[in-house]
C-alpha cells in the first residue's frame, strides 16, 4: 500500500494528535526527560550553592550567578542548552516513527479511517510540543529556583549596563524561547532519522552526533566565523545578542531562519518517503 | 566485478558541494579582531566604572572617554582571532583629565565572547574566584566589577 488514502475525512488532525499525545505520556522516557529537564537546572543551583565551588566564568553571565538568580537560567541555556536539549528531545522524538516500525502497527494505524497526512502532521506537532514543553519547563524552573536562592537583583549585561530584575526576566524568557527555534531543527531531524532508518537509536543518537559534530566545528573555528554562523549549534548561543546595547538584531533574527532552513529539508524528505512507504508488512 | 561510474549530475552536485565549502573556508574571516575588541571592551570598561563609583559613593567621571589598546601576545601573531593571549590597555579620560590606566588580560573565544580579568589580580585568578572591594559608607564587602567582566561581539 502506497500514497495516501481518501478515508480519513471524518478523523481530524486534532484528534490524532491527541492520540499521539496519549502515546507519548504512556511512556517512561517522555518522563524520563521530563524529569531530567525539572532535576538539572535544580542540581545546577544545588552545585553553585556550594562555596567551594568556582564560578563558571568560561560562560558569559557564570561570574555573576552568586549575584542574582538570574545570572543563572542564561549560564544553564549557554553551558548547556545545545548538549542537553537536544538529547532530551531526541530521546523521545527520535522514536515516534520507528516505534509504529518496531510493533509493526502501521497497518492497524494507517487503515484506521486516518490519513496518512494527519499520522506524519500529528507525529510532528507532538514531537514539537514535547521540545517546547521541555523548554517551558526549563524556564520556569531554572528562573524560580535560581531566583529563590540567589536573589531577584539587577543583571550586568554584556555591554556592562545594569538590567532591572522585571526587564531581565522578560529577556531571560526570550532568550529560552529563542533556543526553542533551533531545537525544533533538532526535533526535525530526530524525527526524519527515525521514520528513514526505523530504528529507534538511529533516530535518538542521528541529532545528538550532528550536535557534538557542529560543536567540533565551531570549537576549532574550522571555516572561520562565516561557517560557525551559520552551525545550528551556533544559534543556541544568539540570545547573548538580547543582553548587548545596542542590541544584535541579526544574530536574534539569524537564529530564526536558519533553524527553519535546517528544519524543513528533513521534514520534507521525511513527508515524501512517508507518502510513497510500503505498509503491507505492518 | 562492476565498475561504478557516478553519472554526471551527481558528479556535478558533489563539485558544487565540494567548491562551496572550501569557498566557505577560505573566506574564514573572524569575529573577534582588534577594532570590535578595542570599541566593545572600552564600552564595557566605561559604563562598569561609573557602577563601580557609584558603589562606593565616589563622583562619577563626567564625559567619559575610554581609550584601548588591544594585541595579542608575541610578534608574530597576527591581532586577529580567538585566543587566551590577547591583551588590552585601557586609558580612561575625562573632564577633569586621564584617570589612571589600567590593563586587561583577555580571552577570546570563537563565538565572539571575551572574558577579561585585570592585570593585577592574574596571579591569584586560580585561588581567588571574584576580586572585590570594600564600600566605605557600609563597610561591607562586594564584587568589585572591574576585577573581572565579560562581553560579545557582534557575531
Amino acid at each position: 500500500m502506497s500514497g495516501s488514502t481518501s478515508a480519513g475525512v471524518g478523523v481530524r488532525t486534532r484528534t490524532v494528535l491527541r492520540w499521539e499525545l496519549r502515546k507519548l505520556a504512556a511512556q517512561r522516557r517522555t518522563w524520563i526527560g521530563v524529569g531530567a529537564a525539572c532535576i538539572g537546572p535544580l542540581v545546577l543551583v544545588a552545585a553553585m550553592s556550594l562555596h567551594n565551588t568556582a564560578l563558571p566564568k568560561d560562560t558569559p553571565f557564570g561570574r555573576y550567578i552568586r549575584d542574582t538568580g538570574l545570572a543563572g537560567p542564561l549560564v544553564l541555556l549557554g553551558f548547556g542548552g545545545m548538549w542537553f536539549l537536544p538529547l532530551l528531545t531526541a530521546m523521545v522524538t527520535g522514536d515516534l516513527f520507528s516505534a509504529e516500525d518496531h510493533h509493526g502497527t502501521w497497518k492497524t494505524y494507517l487503515t484506521r479511517s486516518v490519513s496518512r497526512d494527519k499520522v506524519f502532521v500529528a507525529k510532528v506537532l507532538a514531537g514539537a510540543l514535547y521540545a517546547a514543553a521541555l523548554v517551558v519547563l526549563m524556564t520556569i524552573i531554572s528562573i524560580v529556583g535560581f531566583g529563590l536562592r540567589f536573589g531577584f537583583h539587577p543583571l550586568t549585561s554584556l555591554s556592562g549596563e545594569d538590567i532591572s530584575p522585571g526587564r531581565a526576566v522578560l529577556l531571560v524568557a526570550g532568550s529560552w524561547l529563542l533556543a526553542l527555534f533551533p531545537l525544533l531543527a533538532f526535533t526535525a531531524l530526530a524525527l526524519a532519522s527515525s521514520l528513514l532508518s526505523k530504528n529507534g537509536i538511529a533516530g535518538v543518537l542521528t541529532p545528538v552526533i550532528v550536535s557534538f559534530l557542529m560543536q567540533l566545528l565551531g570549537f576549532l573555528n574550522a571555516g572561520g566565523s562565516t561557517l560557525r554562523h551559520y552551525l545550528l549549534t551556533s544559534q543556541f548561543e544568539a540570545f547573548h545578542g538580547l543582553f548587548h546595547d545596542p542590541r544584535y538584531t541579526a544574530m536574534v533574527v539569524r537564529v530564526i531562519w536558519v533553524s527553519v532552513l535546517y528544519a524543513v529539508a528533513p521534514i520534507a524528505v521525511s513527508y515524501v518517503v512517508f507518502r510513497r512507504r510500503d505498509i503491507t508488512g505492518g | 566485478m562492476t565498475l561504478l561510474i557516478p553519472r554526471p549530475r551527481t558528479v556535478l552536485v558533489l563539485l558544487t558541494v565540494l567548491a562551496l565549502s572550501l569557498g566557505l573556508i577560505g573566506c574564514s574571516n573572524q569575529d573577534v579582531t582588534r577594532p570590535a575588541l578595542e570599541r566593545d571592551i572600552s564600552t564595557v570598561y566605561g559604563r562598569l566604572l561609573i557602577k563601580r563609583d557609584q558603589l562606593l559613593r565616589a563622583p562619577t567621571p563626567q564625559a567619559l572617554r575610554v581609550e584601548a589598546s588591544c594585541y595579542r601576545g608575541g610578534p608574530d601573531q597576527p591581532d586577529v582571532g580567538p585566543g587566551k593571549d590577547w591583551r588590552c590597555d585601557l586609558h580612561p579620560v575625562d573632564t577633569t583629565g586621564a584617570l589612571a590606566d589600567v590593563s586587561y588580560l583577555v580571552i577570546a573565544r570563537t563565538n565572539g565572547c571575551w572574558s577579561a580579568l585585570v592585570e593585577t589580580l592574574a596571579a591569584t585568578a586560580d585561588t581567588v574566584d571574584v576580586a572585590t572591594m570594600i564600600v566605605p559608607s557600609t563597610g561591607k564587602s562586594v564584587p568589585d566589577p572591574l576585577g573581572g567582566f565579560d562581553g560579545c561581539l557582534r557575531a
